[in-house]
């Protein structure tokens, strides 16, 4: 009955929709005639109008009497029957005309839409009903398919409730269901293995009786019934159920509410494991596990570690390259230095050299200074020695002339004497009476020659003084002349050894001098040995760096070691022989050098061979 | 004046060996690895003195100095591994393809030029 209700509504909506086709053609048409005639007459008005406009300004007609002249012409054609007037009305019916023809258009529109809308409503109206119809009808396959899947889903739960209890029975959990009200309903069979119950002492009981009471509960374990009753599922809770025996045992529970349709929690169902070591020791693995590898499997934790490894290869990398680089620096500076010092020494050379040159010119001027003062000093000697002796032969000469004083003393003194004889000579004349008279003349001459001869010695004496003052005064006037000359002498003598003192001041200087070239010179060759040593030195970067290539030949070891852990941890199917093995003794090939093998022997406990200890640093073959 | 051709792929190494050899007076050539000592000795460097590294990547000193041996101008020149290296076997190895001498790096500048005098008398 509803496919035919259908099938006619169907067939109705078909048929509106062409009579609604159809009503559109035909308007359409309408439309085209009238838009044809309307186009017709206009152009004939535009034909006349132009033909107006031609004549007037051709012929300069005017239009009514053109028009007149135009009707007499037709009436000689035949068309007398139709008078003038009957034309001019026609004309102007045209727009009369026109305008009942657009009312006429306006009002077959109208009356198009009334039916197009007539029409639509139709074909909504069959539409509905066969909307309803098809709903209808699927809601009857809906019902047949939910009829058939209900009873599947019955077949299903009680198969899944048989399954339960076959999975119940060798399970080795404790499997159980509780009502609404929590008292158990059902248990397994490991009720009495894992906890020494049998069911008839649990079923019909309290679960939660089964509970330790001393266990102070927590947050986590109301948030857990929370969870249970609020219609959640709780998984691996822990719990400490008593036992027969009384022993309190760790156990996790696990388990989701019975919901009716209504969604009310009519019951419980879930399972008790029981810890065991083994278990403990399963769950700390696992929960390693989650801790290391994330919930896609993928062992970020490994990768951070190989991540890791990769910067320090990358650090160990920039290390070597840094370290080269300052090295080349180093090494121009030291060629700078050398090239500096190679120049100074090639200075000192060259100044050293023309210092001992001047050193030799010194030491000979200062050897003929000396020799010059030493002949002057010998010449001013000899003068000395000659003025010493002048001076002696005149000092001899004074005393000679003071001697010759003491002779005219003597002569004076002979002289008195004599004069004393002669008075006494008189005076015994004078007594002799005549006889003695020619002897008192004697006497008077005697007398008289003493005079003279005192006289005489008299003015010997003065002039003897006079002699010896004036030698005397030749002698002082020498003397003075003889200081004055030895005071020339002495400045001479001084400044002679003052040039002769500067002489050796300056050939000392180049003494110091040439012995400071010569220290200089040797430091300088030092220094170039030194510079020498450190370029030598730079081999530590070549050593150094093969070092670090050996560590980082390592953390590639390592990074492929750890990649084998992540694999093995996310992959079960992985074989062991497909991990990567590595012992410490792998790293030993990759070295190079002697001290690093001491090294890893020292901390493997090793001994590194005694032929590789003594290898002798030259060996030639 | 001697000529002597280092083969090591660390530059640092060869402008340290460069500078004690050029301050006692020697010329210097150079090379950064077995494959490129070996072009140019064929090209026709003549040195009166070889010394090269050991552990090089590519062809390493014993097989450079079993390839050096091959060619006739050179059959006969002092060749020395300068080296980290201190294995037994290695050293036996480089001998028995031709080397003149084994040398553990670090050298002395000294130690250096003593090794070369004593390969090189007229040095």
């Amino acid at each position: 009955m509803i496919m035919t209700i259908s099938s006619e509504a169907l067939f109705r909506q078909e048929q509106t929709k062409r009579d609604r086709e159809n009503l559109v053609v035909l308007i359409g048409e309408i439309d085209r005639v009238r838009s044809d005639a309307l186009k017709k007459a206009a152009k004939i008005l535009l034909a006349v109008g132009v033909a107006l406009f031609v004549l007037i300004l051709l012929f300069d007609v005017h239009p009514a009497v053109f028009l007149f002249n135009l009707f007499k012409k037709a009436n000689r054609f035949g068309l007398d029957e139709l008078p003038p007037i009957v034309m001019v009305v026609l004309i102007l019916m045209v727009p009369v005309l026109l305008r009942r023809e657009r009312q006429l258009s306006d009002h077959i529109r109208s009356v198009w839409s009334f039916a197009d809308k007539i029409l639509a409503e139709q074909e909504a109206l069959a539409s509905e009903v066969a909307s309803v119809s098809k709903l209808s009808v699927f809601s009857s396959e809906m019902n047949e398919k939910l009829l058939r899947e209900t009873k599947v889903l019955t077949d299903n739960i009680l198969r899944m409730g048989q399954q339960f209890h076959d999975l119940a029975s060798v399970s080795g959990d404790l499997l159980f269901t509780l009502d609404g009200e929590g008292r158990v309903t059902f248990v397994s069979r490991t009720s009495h293995e894992l906890f020494g119950y049998h069911d008839h002492d649990v079923v019909g009981k309290l679960a939660k009786d089964f509970l330790s009471q001393d266990v102070i509960w927590t947050s986590s374990d109301y948030e857990a019934v929370a969870k249970l009753m609020g219609g959640e599922r709780i998984s691996e809770h822990p719990i400490k159920i008593i036992g027969k025996s009384g022993l309190l045992l760790e156990c996790l529970l696990s388990a989701t509410a019975i919901n009716d349709e209504n969604g009310n929690t009519v019951g419980f169902s879930g399972y008790v494991v029981l810890i065991t070591e083994e278990r403990k020791i399963k769950r700390t693995m696992i929960k390693r596990m989650h801790l290391l590898c994330d919930t896609g499997g993928d062992c970020t934790y490994f990768s951070t570690v190989t991540q890791l490894d990769e910067l320090l290869k990358s650090q160990l990398l920039e290390i070597n390259k840094t370290t080269e680089a300052a090295v080349f620096e180093l090494s121009s500076k030291i060629k700078d230095i050398d090239n500096k010092l190679e120049e100074l020494l090639q200075y000192l050379t060259s100044t050293n050299a023309w210092t001992q040159e001047q050193g030799a010119d010194s030491r000979a001027a200062v050897n003929e200074d000396r020799k010059a003062i030493d002949s002057l000093r010998a010449f001013v000697d000899d003068i000395q020695k000659r003025k010493d002796e002048e001076r002696q032969r005149g000092l001899a000469v004074i005393n000679e002339i003071n001697g010759l004083g003491d002779f005219v003393n003597i002569v004076h003194e002979i002289s008195d004497r004599t004069n004393v004889l002669a008075l006494n000579a008189g005076i015994i004349a004078a007594r002799a009476g005549e006889h003695g008279v020619q002897f008192a003349v004697v006497a008077q001459e005697v007398r008289k020659l003493s005079k003279q001869v005192k006289d005489a010695a008299k003015q010997i004496g003065t002039g003897i003084e006079m002699a010896a003052k004036t030698i005397e005064n030749l002698f002082a006037k020498s003397a003075a002349g003889e200081d004055s000359v030895r005071q020339e002498e002495q400045f001479l003598t001084s400044t002679a050894q003052k040039m002769v003192a500067m002489g050796e001041h300056y050939a000392e200087l180049l003494d110091v001098n040439e012995t400071s070239m010569a220290k200089i010179t040797e430091w300088n060759k030092q220094l170039v040995d030194d510079v020498m040593g450190v370029l030598a030195e730079f081999q530590f970067q070549d050593i150094t760096r093969q070092r670090i290539e050996q560590v980082m030949k390592a953390l590639d070891r390592r990074t492929a070691y750890t990649e084998s852990i992540r694999k093995a941890l996310t992959h079960a199917d992985v074989e062991f022989s497909e991990l990567e093995h590595m012992t410490l003794d792998d790293l030993r090939d990759d070295y190079v050098m002697t001290h690093q093998r001491q090294v890893h022997d020292r901390n493997t406990g090793q001994s590194t061979l005694q032929e590789e200890q003594n290898v002798p640093k030259i060996e030639l073959f | 004046m001697k000529t002597i051709f280092l083969v090591d792929d660390s530059a640092t190494m060869l402008m340290s060996l460069e500078g004690v050899l050029t301050k006692a007076g020697h010329k210097v050539e150079k090379a950064s690895s077995g494959e490129d000592a070996l072009d140019k000795l064929k090209k026709g460097s003549k040195p009166d003195l070889i010394i090269t590294d050991y552990h090089m990547p590519g062809m390493n000193g014993t097989e450079l100095i079993k390839a050096i041996r091959a060619i006739p101008a050179l059959k006969f020149k002092p060749i020395l591994m300068l080296t980290t290296e201190a294995e037994q076997k290695k050293r036996m190895d480089a001998k028995a393809a031709g080397a003149s001498g084994w040398l553990v790096k670090p050298l002395k500048p000294e130690e250096l030029l003593g090794v070369v005098k004593q390969v090189l008398p007229g040095a």
